[in-house]
């Protein structure tokens, strides 16, 4: 008797989450077939380091393979709760880094710093997405340069504006007007493809 | 925690980029707070779409023997999908009918053929036109979201639309906005919904019109915030003639709080 091979591929994100509750491997593997790819160039992104990127990769799949109850699809799409857990993880590796260079040499920190305010626009050239590009064009530099600090070096808002000299206050408010701004541009790009 | 002071931080939390107790603070009320976590969502999904938006690159094939704890299961061969089936028969289909129909349309008459013809130049027309329009829109919208300053403000369903959000983005210097809307119920013909900015006092006047939704009733549209943004307690969204009313005359689908 002939058993049907069931074709988990075509299973929603969703489905498979809730087999990594049953501990199914192959549920594992379509998921890491899916994403994998993202998350490997997000950690490559903010740590430049392939070693560290492979890690932050495993480490985020191994929690959700460990925890798949930490998933909740109420919460949005699988795809953003793992880019999630991945930056998180990058972030907490950045902050380490730069704790040992401040403690090893301020020279060395004070450089860091240095390379992030390149006037060359780092966020921008790095954004390859049409979709995103357009919605960071959007941002005044200010803002660019704040979301670049924040997200791709995962400075907090008091380390960014210690940096900038700038007032926590103005950090925060160009953060937030950043994120709302990108959000909305990317809703209606979203919205605009979708119409007939 | 309160609402205000939550949605002050979830721009950096999806950054991670709050200090550690802002950050356990902020969590804390996410847990209890539908409308705030329903925000927190959106700038999750906006701080992912910022990550796949850096060059994609492949991991290390071993990488995945590493991350999977127990053996493969099954062969990763597959039959094609029955809908790839469907869409390789469609287009025979639809050549077939093509065909069909450049046959009927050769034997019919002379005023026919030009009349037929008349009517797909007006639809191409019409939909070039309507295209045109979105165009201008989407650029009028976008255009809102230079201002060095904007504030959002987020609109909730009524009872009559409990599954409809809204988010009104409005540059508090020029009163220019945009608002974008999902899940309302889709616009019958000549029918619109319209803004209306509301005080205390009872007064209210229109933002503006949204003319058109998609099937799921999603949309956007610019608008405009008559005076000063602070002298307006609430907003609402009613659904109203094409042309749109001097005063509401729908009941209000959507609310929220200036």
């Amino acid at each position: 008797m002939m058993h049907q091979v069931e074709d988990v591929t075509a299973v929603s994100d969703e489905s498979l989450v809730d087999r990594l509750q049953r501990q199914d491997v192959r549920a594992l593997e379509v998921l890491y077939e899916r994403h994998a790819r993202a998350l490997f160039s997000l950690g490559l992104k903010m740590l430049a380091d392939q070693e560290a990127a492979e890690e932050i990769v495993q480490e985020t799949f191994l929690k959700l393979w460990q925890r798949p109850d930490s998933y909740l699809p109420s919460r949005g799409r699988l795809l953003s709760w793992l880019l999630g857990v991945a930056h998180h993880r990058a972030v907490d590796r950045l902050r380490r880094r730069r704790l040992e260079l401040r403690y090893s040499s301020d020279h060395r920190f004070a450089e860091q710093g240095r390379v992030a305010l390149d006037p060359e626009e780092a966020l921008l050239a790095s954004l390859t997405g049409e979709a995103v590009v357009r919605a960071v064009r959007t941002l005044p530099q200010p803002q660019r340069l704040a979301v670049e600090l924040a997200y791709v070096r995962g400075m907090t808002q008091a380390e960014i504006a210690a940096l900038l000299g700038e007032p926590l206050g103005t950090i925060k408010t160009r953060l937030r007007l950043a994120m709302q701004k990108l959000r909305a541009s990317l809703e209606l790009a979203e919205m605009r493809s979708a119409q007939p | 925690m309160i609402c205000d002071e939550a949605r002050d931080l979830l721009a950096a939390y999806s950054l991670d980029s709050l200090e550690v107790d802002e950050r356990d603070e902020l969590e804390e009320h996410l847990a209890t707070c539908q409308s705030c976590a329903a925000e927190q969502l959106a700038y999750q999904e906006a701080a992912g779409a910022l990550a796949l938006g850096f060059a994609q690159h492949e991991p290390p094939r071993d990488l995945k023997q590493r991350v999977l704890v127990a053996a493969r299961l099954g062969s990763r061969e597959r039959a094609r999908p029955w809908w790839t089936r469907v869409r390789m028969v469609r287009p025979q289909l639809q050549a077939a009918s093509v065909a069909a129909g450049l046959a009927l349309v050769v034997a019919l008459s002379t005023t026919l053929w030009a009349a037929g013809l008349q009517m797909q130049l007006n639809e191409q027309r019409t939909l070039a036109a309507n295209l045109r329009e979105r165009a201008t829109r989407y650029d009028k919208v976008v255009s809102v979201l230079q201002a060095a300053d904007i504030q959002l403000r987020p609109m909730q369903g009524t009872q009559l639309a409990p599954a409809a959000v809204g988010r009104l983005y409005v540059d508090p210097e020029t009163g220019d906005g945009m608002m974008m809307v999902r899940s309302l119920p889709p616009l019958a013909e000549g029918r619109a919904y319209q803004l209306w900015w509301l005080r205390a006092d009872g007064k209210r006047e229109s933002g503006g019109l949204l003319t058109w939704t998609d099937r799921q009733g999603n949309g956007y549209t610019s608008v405009q915030c008559p005076g000063p943004f602070r002298a307006w307690q609430w907003v609402g969204l009613t659904e109203e003639p094409a042309g749109g009313s001097v005063t509401p005359t729908g009941q209000r689908l959507l609310s929220g709080t200036i």
